[in-house]
């Protein structure tokens, strides 16, 4: 029955829900396609089709409904912006032939064309736009039933041929099955459906939502905002993995493969699951408005974290054993003041044969304020190489024969050198 | 927390295989970290009752394992009179954050029904084990007997008893 009574009333067959299809060869302005007359969106919906600027009427769009419609009224605007179609005349599809049905001269914004055995000045169809103007199809003898509707745009006013409105009102015709009833009936509950939920999205009822299996961590099953697959094929999430690892580490044991124990190498870690990832957040969006959603965190970005930490771990293996020795013997040494260890420590490597001083001339010329030519103590402006030695314009020119420092003997290239300032050092500037 | 969902999903995976050996299981609602449920040994001579053990899980599950402790006085080499049980697969340093209860409480029952007496904590019971067989199996059933609780009846009736029991967890 109550399907029935869905088809009481007029439904507008051009509606996205009923799947309606548009032929039209013309171009058109960008972002004014054709489509646009039966785009979902709202707001692409009303901006309507607007022919290209050289096109020239008469102009033809073809709309195919989903079924044989028993039509009732058409009601096309026909105004965008100052853009404005006046000569509009349909036709409707009969076997292989197009009819015509009606022609308007289009004076307002619009124009509804209605079946005379239904409606009259007195008793117009519900719900239509103001300042169209209504007209009669051409004879009511026959049923004015087709699936294809076509509009041809046949005159316009100093303007390029635009639609901005274009709807079928009507029923399934009763030469179609039940079948057909049922599936447009079904359409158009559908669309109430949608448009209710998203009036009142909190009190639908949610027993069908369920997390993807995929989206869950194989470890904890909570869903994973970083998914890394580990190299035993599980994928479980950054923190659960971070977790683990810090477990392990308080076992003394190195980051491994929670699932197989198999130990993290260069070849075999953990990789961050990028596509995955992007599934999940297309999912959390997808239903943000669902109650089971809510709590869940998200994140942006790569784990950069756990990549540096596991990389780390790979490679300072054996130093890892050696520094925890070596913290267990300086702990009595904690006592003392921080600095005074700073000290020693310094004082200690820097006493180690194996110690290389790179940076002496550095810090030499930094708490000397000695600014000059390394080989020919020229105090003039000077210019720094990779090494960080200093030389003058001379001694730099004689060096750039051979590309070699002449103190340190190390190679640099001559787009090495460089000016250097010195902010603090006056001297340079006020030769 | 971390562990809630997955001992969820564990609890229910266990409800729903239904476990033969392992029953009534209950779980408060408001902690979940904490289950009881019966052992129900099928082998001599524990198969004269059933025992009770409570599961505990720490707040870190999966990551810390799971302990183990028998409510229920039991004669065995690897069950000491408090109820604390060796089992090497809950152990710390053995511990997989991928094992799952339903492999722990096979483990355990596994154990319950056949000891091992290379992990001992009774020593007395565990040379008699070693020793006098016989006397140990009469021992055992007898003190099964005396304190083990009712096993409970064979299974006719439990599926709809864990269904209801599901839904009221869900």
């Amino acid at each position: 029955m109550s399907k029935r009574m869905n088809m009481e009333t007029p439904v507008n067959f051009i509606n996205p829900k009923l799947h309606p299809k548009i032929n039209c060869s013309i171009p058109a302005v960008d972002n004014y396609e054709v489509s646009n007359l039966v785009s979902e969106d709202f707001l692409t919906r009303s901006r309507g089709f607007l022919a290209y600027s050289t096109v020239k009427p008469p102009v033809e769009v073809d709309f195919i409904t989903i079924c044989d419609v028993n039509i009732h009224y058409i009601v096309i605007g026909t105004v965008i912006g100052t853009q404005r179609s006046t000569g509009i005349e349909i036709f409707i599809k009969k076997k292989t032939q197009f009819l015509s049905i009606g022609h308007a001269n289009v004076t307002a914004d619009g124009v509804i064309f209605c079946n005379k055995r239904l409606y009259s000045a007195n008793n117009l169809p519900h719900n239509i736009p103001q300042n169209y103007i209504i007209t009669y199809f051409k004879s009511s003898n026959f049923g004015v039933t087709s699936d294809t509707v076509r509009l041809r745009i046949f005159r316009t006013e100093k303007s390029v041929p635009c639609l901005s409105k274009f709807e079928i009102w009507g029923k399934v015709s009763k030469l179609c099955s039940n079948v057909t009833l049922q599936t447009v009936s079904h359409l158009i509950s559908n669309r109430n459906t949608v448009h209710s939920s998203s009036k009142t999205p909190l009190e639908l009822p949610t027993q069908d939502f369920k997390i993807p299996d995929e989206f869950l961590d194989s470890l904890t099953f909570e869903i994973m905002s970083i998914p890394v697959t580990l190299p035993s094929g599980n994928t479980v999430d950054e923190s659960t993995l971070e977790k683990f690892i810090a477990v392990e580490a308080s076992q003394g044991r190195q980051p491994s493969d929670p699932f197989t124990g198999q130990k993290f190498t260069e070849r075999q870690k953990p990789i961050f699951n990028g596509s995955l990832k992007s599934r999940i957040d297309m999912f959390l969006l997808e239903n943000a408005h669902k109650k089971e959603t809510y709590s869940l965190k998200r994140t942006l970005g790569a784990p950069n974290y756990l990549k540096r930490q596991i990389e780390n771990n790979i490679i300072e293996k054996d130093e890892l054993s050696v520094n925890k020795k070596a913290k267990c013997d300086d702990k009595k040494d904690n006592l003392q003041s921080s600095g005074d260890m700073l000290e020693k420590l310094i004082e200690k490597t820097m006493n180690n044969e194996n110690f290389i001083r790179f940076t002496t001339d550095l810090e030499e010329r930094q708490y000397n304020h000695e600014i000059k030519c390394r080989s020919c103590n020229m105090k003039d402006v000077v210019y720094e190489i990779p090494c960080n030695h200093l030389y003058c314009r001379i001694c730099i020119l004689d060096m750039c024969k051979t590309l070699f420092c002449k103190i340190c003997k190390r190679k640099f290239r001559q787009c090495d050198i460089k000016k250097y300032n010195c902010k603090d050092n006056k001297n340079i500037w006020n030769f | 927390m971390a562990a809630t969902r997955r001992l969820q999903k564990e609890l229910g995976d266990i409800r729903h295989s239904g476990l033969k050996s392992f029953r009534d299981i209950q779980v408060d609602e408001s902690n979940i970290l904490t289950w009881q449920g019966l052992i129900v040994p099928d082998s001599p001579p524990y198969n004269k009752g059933a025992f009770k053990i409570e599961i505990n899980f720490p707040a870190e599950y999966p990551f810390k394992p799971p302990k183990i402790n028998f409510k229920t006085k039991i004669y065995h080499p690897n069950i000491d009179e408090k109820g604390q049980v060796c089992l090497p697969i809950i152990a710390a340093e053995n511990w997989k954050p991928a094992t799952r209860t339903d492999q722990v409480i096979q483990t355990l029952i596994a154990l319950v029904q056949d000891p091992d007496p290379d992990t001992p904590i009774r020593t007395d019971v565990v040379e008699e084990f070693i020793r006098d067989r016989k006397k140990f199996m009469k021992n055992a059933e007898e003190y099964t007997i005396r304190h083990a609780l009712p096993r409970p009846e064979e299974l006719p009736d439990t599926p709809t008893k864990k269904r209801k029991a599901k839904k009221k967890q869900v």
